[in-house]
């Protein structure tokens, strides 16, 4: 059976199977992780009953499964004078660049058999535009969110549609301008040479300002909560106030898949993707390493959320402005200097 | 009034990063405090897995109507409950009694006695009102009903109704 | 390869078409992000894939955003139709379409129009960035570097402008 699936058309199938499943797999997990962790963070329980069969419990985990089952078969209403195409195509327009995004990441060691070179990333990393790849589809998940907002024929929907997209586009800019300085120290766009260049210490060490900022960023990127003005479920309103059953329930898939993407971008830009001292030496392993490094990025997400409270919006910008930007661009004039005169 | 507290933050302050770890440190640090608190001793009772075992006597749940110790009603239909009762959820209809009781002297006795436990608010004022102790409120707190019409218990029922703490 | 360019070159033009003849400036603009995003298809198929994705981080991903922010503060209303009479419209379509015909002629002349395939071979997806950086680095170092100092200029120009008090 390993060997049918060495042929590289069958191992890419292979691929795209595997991560799109795990990938979804990933985002029901992490909606119970989400709502399990906060349970413990604030001394609750958490949902732990619904049950296989009438029986078997599982520590909940049958949640996320009777959520999709509840949110699939819910009636689905269009709001009065809404845009009927543009509300429909919206949720589909961020949920497709959420799940496309993390093709590129590299989640293994890349091997070698009958003189062939496997890679363990969906995108073939010679085609040598990894992480632009993944921020030009990042940048398309955000109409997804103005659409959404504009199309339903609601002003709080609109409002909060503005104020996503406001602050997904500032803190684009300091994500991408630390970004920049680990493109420099590995001297490629490829996220496989990113990571080889991480051999032996890992880029949260030297850039340790970009990786705050790259962190700080994410959070903003995918709308989570210290910086929640997407959906603002606490009081404000947000772009999907209007949505409900299979549409809302795309516009959060997409919010946890672009939750895993940031993971993983996270894990292979500065904490060395499958790099991990014993682990590394088999493929098995460093898919194992991968893994395990993403799941804590995400559980950060989690963790974060349930401590912080939400910025005010003018906070938001200042910090995204006056703070981020500079503090990125320090970081890379630094990271510049060193590779032209020092290394 | 708007307060306005004149906070001085220092460099350390500023940079915000020192006091979201000594957060993200309280929170995961309550986290792994529940994660290994085994269930029988969190804050959370899981309902119908356990129950709450020590719910005071002066809780006020499932009416009864005590009765005396050979089996005659307490009640002798005064509407004294019924009247103070602000939700309006006891019916009473009394009948008159031709045969005077030596031992218990009363002239009436409640013919139906109703409560429709779905308007009942569980505020004890009856168990003010009643002359002669006749109806209590118990501290059984499990009160389900599949229909309205079950709702609405009788004389029977409520005899049946144990007293505090079992029996 | 040759199947996928019909494909993408359709979408573009039909999106691009559709941007004059909607009567929404949303619709107009949503429009245009298919045109771009479809251009940037075409350049995958061309083996380029940086200025693919140069092409949906700055056209599809900044600058059609700020688009539909401007269009979305400003107004919601429909266009109304416009009063012109057919023959104008008859006159100013056929102009365009001998103007269209015109710059493809002279192009066609002056031999700036590769082949399709001749366009495909010249970057190779190998070292597309190296290839740019090397151009932009070392050929035209300095026109690069003015073209920055405009850009740079126009901005400050243009935060000075709209600034009331400074």
């Amino acid at each position: 059976m390993m060997e049918g699936l060495l042929n590289p058309q069958t191992f890419m199938v292979f691929k795209v199977v595997v991560v799109f499943v795990a990938v979804l797999t990933l985002v029901a997990l992490a909606t119970w992780a989400e709502r399990r962790g906060a349970a413990f963070i604030q001394d609750r329980v958490g949902p732990n009953r619904v049950a296989l069969f009438g029986k078997i419990r599982i520590f909940g985990l049958g949640q996320p499964l009777a959520d999709g089952l509840k949110l699939f078969f819910k009636e689905d209403v269009l709001p009065l004078n809404v845009d009927r195409v543009l509300y429909t195509i919206a949720p589909v327009i961020s949920f497709i660049p959420a799940t496309m995004t993390f093709a590129a990441i590299p989640f293994g060691k890349p091997f070698v058999k009958n003189g062939i070179q496997y890679f363990l990333s969906i995108l073939p990393p010679d085609t040598n535009i990894g992480v632009l790849y993944i921020f030009a589809l990042a940048g398309m998940g955000v109409y997804g969110i103005i659409i959404g907002g504009w199309a339903s024929n609601n002003k709080w929907s609109i409002l909060g549609a503005m104020r996503a997209s406001a602050q997904v586009i500032s803190y684009e800019l300091a994500m991408t301008l630390a970004v920049v300085g680990v493109v420099i120290s590995a001297g490629s766009l490829r996220l496989d040479r990113i990571i080889e260049a991480q051999n032996g210490l890992w880029n949260i060490v030297p850039q340790f300002i970009g990786a705050i900022v790259f962190f700080v960023s994410m959070f903003a990127e995918t709308n989570r909560l210290p910086f929640d003005f997407a959906e603002g479920e606490s009081e404000i309103i947000g772009y999907h106030t209007e949505y409900m059953s299979m549409k809302f329930s795309m516009f959060f898939l997409a919010e946890y898949a672009n939750m895993i993407t940031a993971s993983g971008l996270f894990v292979t830009l500065y904490l060395g993707g499958w790099h991990f001292p014993i682990l590394d030496s088999t493929v098995i392993g460093s898919v194992v390493a991968f893994v395990i490094k993403l799941l804590f990025v995400l559980w950060c997400f989690i963790w974060v959320r349930w401590t912080l409270p939400r910025f005010r919006y003018d906070q938001l910008m200042r910090l995204g402005w006056k703070v981020m930007l500079p503090l990125s661009l320090i970081n890379l004039v630094i990271v510049a200097l060193f590779y032209a005169y020092g290394g | 009034m708007a307060l306005k507290k004149d906070v001085r933050l220092n460099w350390w302050d500023k940079i915000y990063l020192p006091a979201v770890f000594k957060g993200m440190y309280i929170t995961i640090s309550h986290f792994f405090k529940t994660l290994f608190t085994p269930p029988s001793k969190r804050y959370t009772i899981e309902y119908p897995d356990r129950k709450k075992e020590d719910i005071p006597e002066w809780y006020r749940g499932l009416h009864r109507l005590n009765t005396y110790p050979d089996g005659t009603l307490k009640c002798v239909a005064c509407y004294c409950c019924a009247t103070a009762c602000p939700a309006d959820a006891i019916y009473i209809e009394p009948e008159d009694l031709e045969d005077f009781d030596k031992d218990h002297p009363k002239e009436k006795a409640p013919k139906v006695f109703q409560i429709d436990l779905h308007r009942c608010i569980y505020c004890g004022f009856c168990e003010e009102a009643c002359p002669k102790d006749a109806i209590v409120l118990t501290n059984h707190y499990e009160i389900v009903h599949t229909s309205r019409e079950a709702g609405i218990i009788g004389i029977e029922d409520l005899i049946k109704t144990k007293r505090e703490g079992g029996e | 390869m040759q199947l996928a360019f019909y494909i993408l070159s359709f979408i573009a033009v039909f999106a691009a078409v559709m941007v004059v003849l909607s009567d929404r400036p949303i619709v107009s603009g949503l429009f245009l992000l298919l045109c771009f995003t479809a251009i940037s298809g075409l350049y995958i198929t061309l083996s380029a894939p940086f200025i693919a994705a140069m092409q949906l981080v700055v056209y599809s991903g900044a600058i059609i955003v700020l688009f539909l922010f401007v269009l979305m503060l400003l107004n919601q209303h429909r266009e109304s139709p416009s009063k012109r009479n057919r023959f104008v419209t008859f006159v100013s379509v056929l102009g365009g379409v001998l103007i269209g015909v015109f710059i493809y002629l002279t192009m066609l002349k002056s031999k700036i129009l590769l082949s399709y395939t001749k366009m495909s071979a010249v970057g190779g997806m190998k070292n597309n960035v190296e290839t740019i950086a090397g151009v932009m680095f070392k050929k035209y170092f300095i026109p690069f570097e003015l073209i920055s100092i405009l850009l740079l200029a126009a901005m400050v120009a243009a935060v000075f402008l709209s600034k009331k008090r400074v």
